[in-house]
């Protein structure tokens, strides 16, 4: 088929690029280390490995040489009450194995692999799945870094919620005690030119798209499909970090990572819908700085989308979408940030005023999760840290409220490092409010959830 | 009876001159503490410098933590203010976080933390000084080094510590928002007479007790033509809570050529 083809012969170009960087690399440092004289270079290491401790070892382990490989991970042993598939399934106990590879090699290039085997066992049934998070080679030359490989590319400076982050997928099924391990990489080439000490113009071409992982949608009489597209997304960000003010302004070319729902036709009684991720095209821009104890940032993105005039339900509109944040540092490893965010709907038209019922349903259904039911959509989200006992013990309290809609989420929790290599982490996901919110909706995700993690 | 301007300003100059000369006679010493604290403040302060360095953090119960890191620093030209770029390389779940620092004598300092589990570089709150640095019972103020003028300083007395003889030196904040962002009311100092390199010190919690002793071990002259020195081990033990710290520099480089542009938010982000 033409589609599958293009999309070979993209992947093809990316794991190409790769792989070509690494063997050159490989090749060059296999050179050097057969007594040819390696570039003349006047800049030390900023790496440790030039710098062998000839001090006391300390704490010697078994996995010390592992480590030496460049290979770290984790085992990990929890249990979860509830799953985040908006279903029934409870008391779940959750293994797996992650593994990090890291690897420097001469030149300034580098190469990074993630992945993770998990084993999910429910009472009745269990469940397998292994994933590569990343896996990428990284060339550092001059003024230029390139990056090669499944990769994540985050972008963003306000905290967790992030309108200009819109490259690479999260999993938002992924049961982790730690909510930034949900996302996921994409193959993709991306390239930062780098103009004097913090400024810089970075380049993102990702040839196969791939969108979040969200729970199935399941409902008597209908029946959720999704559609694979194999369209390239495009992404150019102008970066500054450092001196006075962080900031950034950023264009993306591609699909939307959340789905719009469209009615597709209807077989034996059933509705059929589909979950189209639709073309995109986003201007974002962010700032940080930070006055006194405070800690300051806005990020906004404006997307286009391709229902402009608004009046196509199958298709979300366009959207601009404001966070603004303060966080403030209390001492004592106390420290906590607030945010408002704002989303406003252009061309909006309430889809609860549709005549037919069907259609009503489904799109305020395809509304309720893109934050298009109004117009105007206002909320706040907040976080707090705080560590006890010269940082072995770390609780934290994070939540999110909407104000449209009532919709509102609380998550508690701790995490207690028992040893450098051993680490117990409990908390509890409410969600609560108006099930015809984002929040509200997941009512049935609720759950408390333990975990201890072994280090290596 | 009048005076004119004159008189009184020539009266005034006098009497400051006689107590300026009284007190510098009645103590017997030739330099003032804000002198001493300015020689100490440099002292360590060397052109550029990579390390790798072990901290051993130990509770009450005796159980151990450590963790490794790699530094590099470098002064901004023509100035004392360090850029400070630390890697973590252990424990596993702490390996390939980057902290970068660069210090501002005349303002706030700049601190960006990069997280690898973010995947982002995090520009920080950086006026408060008085959290533990990564666990360590050394504050950011600590190993960032206090500012001189933002304290008043006193030469109480001197005293030997491991036979050599050191200026003690007093220091209290100059107002209440130093000591909130250090979290001390007062720091003693035990600072070498020949060399100015600091052998031991005091810190006393807002409350004013006893908060922390600290040594600075097995010091090494890293650069003799600008009398830089600089300390291979570092303690620190909380007697509060009864936690310590060890700091070993398990390798030291100075003067090697570190470029401006490795003390940047790019840097951070190469795993």
């Amino acid at each position: 088929m033409p589609t599958n083809s293009s999309a070979n012969f993209k992947r093809l170009l990316v794991n190409g690029a790769a792989f070509f960087l690494l063997a050159f690399f490989v090749a060059s440092g296999w050179a050097q280390n057969a007594d040819i004289p390696p570039e003349p270079s006047d800049e030390p290491s900023l790496f440790p490995e030039d710098f062998p401790a000839d001090g006391e070892e300390i704490n010697n382990k078994w996995h010390s040489s592992l480590n030496e490989m460049g290979l770290t991970g984790s085992l990990r042993s929890g249990f979860w009450s509830s799953n985040r598939l908006s279903d029934n399934n409870n008391s779940i106990g959750v293994g797996s194995l992650w593994l990090k590879y890291d690897q420097r090699f001469s030149g300034g290039l580098s190469a990074f692999v993630e992945g993770y085997a998990e084993n999910q066992g429910f009472i009745d049934s269990d469940y397998d799945v292994s994933r590569i998070k990343e896996s990428y080679v990284h060339l550092r030359k001059g003024d230029w870094d390139i990056r090669a490989g499944k990769q994540i590319i985050a972008w963003g400076r306000t905290d967790r919620l992030n309108p200009t982050d819109n490259l690479t997928p999260r999993d938002f099924t992924l049961l982790s005690p730690e909510i930034d391990e949900d996302r996921f990489g994409v193959n993709a080439i991306k390239a930062s030119k780098v103009f004097g000490m913090y400024s810089s113009l970075t380049v993102a071409w990702i040839p196969e798209f791939e969108h979040h992982t969200t729970a199935d949608i399941k409902l008597a009489d209908f029946s959720f499909s999704k559609t694979k597209t194999n369209d390239s997304q495009y992404a150019i960000k102008f970066d500054q970090s450092g001196g006075d003010i962080d900031w950034s302004f950023s264009y993306m070319s591609g699909r939307d990572l959340g789905y719009d729902l469209a009615i597709t036709g209807s077989s034996g009684g059933t509705v059929l819908v589909n979950q189209n991720y639709n073309k995109v095209e986003t201007f974002g821009a962010d700032l940080a700085t930070i006055v006194g104890s405070n800690r300051y940032a806005i990020e906004m993105a404006y997307t286009r989308t391709e229902d402009n005039a608004g009046t196509n339900f199958l298709i979300k509109n366009p959207f601009l979408f404001t966070v603004v944040g303060i966080e403030h540092d209390f001492g004592n490893n106390l420290s906590a940030i607030v945010q408002g965010f704002h989303n406003h709907v252009m061309n909006y038209q309430d889809p609860r005023n549709i005549s037919d019922s069907t259609e009503r349903f489904v799109y305020s259904l395809s509304a309720t999760g893109n934050g298009q039911l109004e117009q105007d959509s206002f909320g706040l989200s907040g976080r707090v840290g705080k560590k006890w006992m010269n940082e072995t013990l770390e609780g934290e309290l994070a939540g999110s409220m909407l104000f449209t809609g009532h919709g509102y989420s609380v998550r508690p929790k701790l995490t207690y490092a028992i040893s450098d290599s051993l680490k117990a982490t409990a908390g509890y996901e409410f969600y609560g409010g108006a099930s015809d919110t984002v929040l509200g909706a997941r009512r049935k995700n609720k759950a408390f959830f333990s975990e201890i993690r072994y280090f290596f | 009876m009048k005076y004119s301007i004159k008189q009184i300003s020539l009266k005034i100059f006098l009497a400051a001159f006689s107590a300026s000369l009284f007190s510098f006679a009645q103590l017997g010493f030739a330099i003032t503490p804000e002198e001493i604290m300015e020689k100490n403040f440099i002292v360590n302060k060397v052109t550029d410098s990579t390390s790798q360095t072990t901290m051993i953090l130990t509770n009450k119960a005796g159980k151990e933590r450590v963790r490794k890191t790699f530094g590099t620093t470098k002064l901004q030209k023509g100035t004392f203010d360090n850029m400070r770029m630390t890697r973590f390389l252990e424990p596993t779940d702490v390996k390939g976080m980057v902290s970068l620092l660069i210090e501002h004598s005349k303002d706030e300092d700049d601190i960006w933390l990069y997280l690898p589990s973010l995947k982002k570089v995090r520009r920080l709150v950086s006026s408060n000084k008085k959290d533990s640095f990564v666990g360590t019972d050394f504050s950011y103020g600590d190993v960032i080094g206090h500012k001189v003028k933002e304290w008043n300083h006193t030469i109480l007395k001197e005293e030997e510590v491991d036979g050599f003889m050191c200026y003690v030196i007093e220091s209290t904040p100059i107002n209440k928002t130093i000591s909130r962002n250090t979290g001390y009311s007062k720091r003693v100092s035990w600072i070498q007479k020949d060399t100015f390199v600091a052998r031991k010190a005091m810190m006393y919690d807002e409350a004013g007790s006893l908060y922390k002793e600290m040594q600075f071990l097995n010091l090494e002259l890293v650069e003799p033509e600008k009398n830089k020195w600089y300390a291979r081990e570092f303690r620190a033990r909380n007697v509060q809570t009864g936690h310590s710290t060890v700091i070993k520099v398990d390798e030291l480089k100075v003067n090697v050529g570190v470029k401006d542009s490795y003390f940047t938010t790019r840097y951070m982000e190469s795993q």
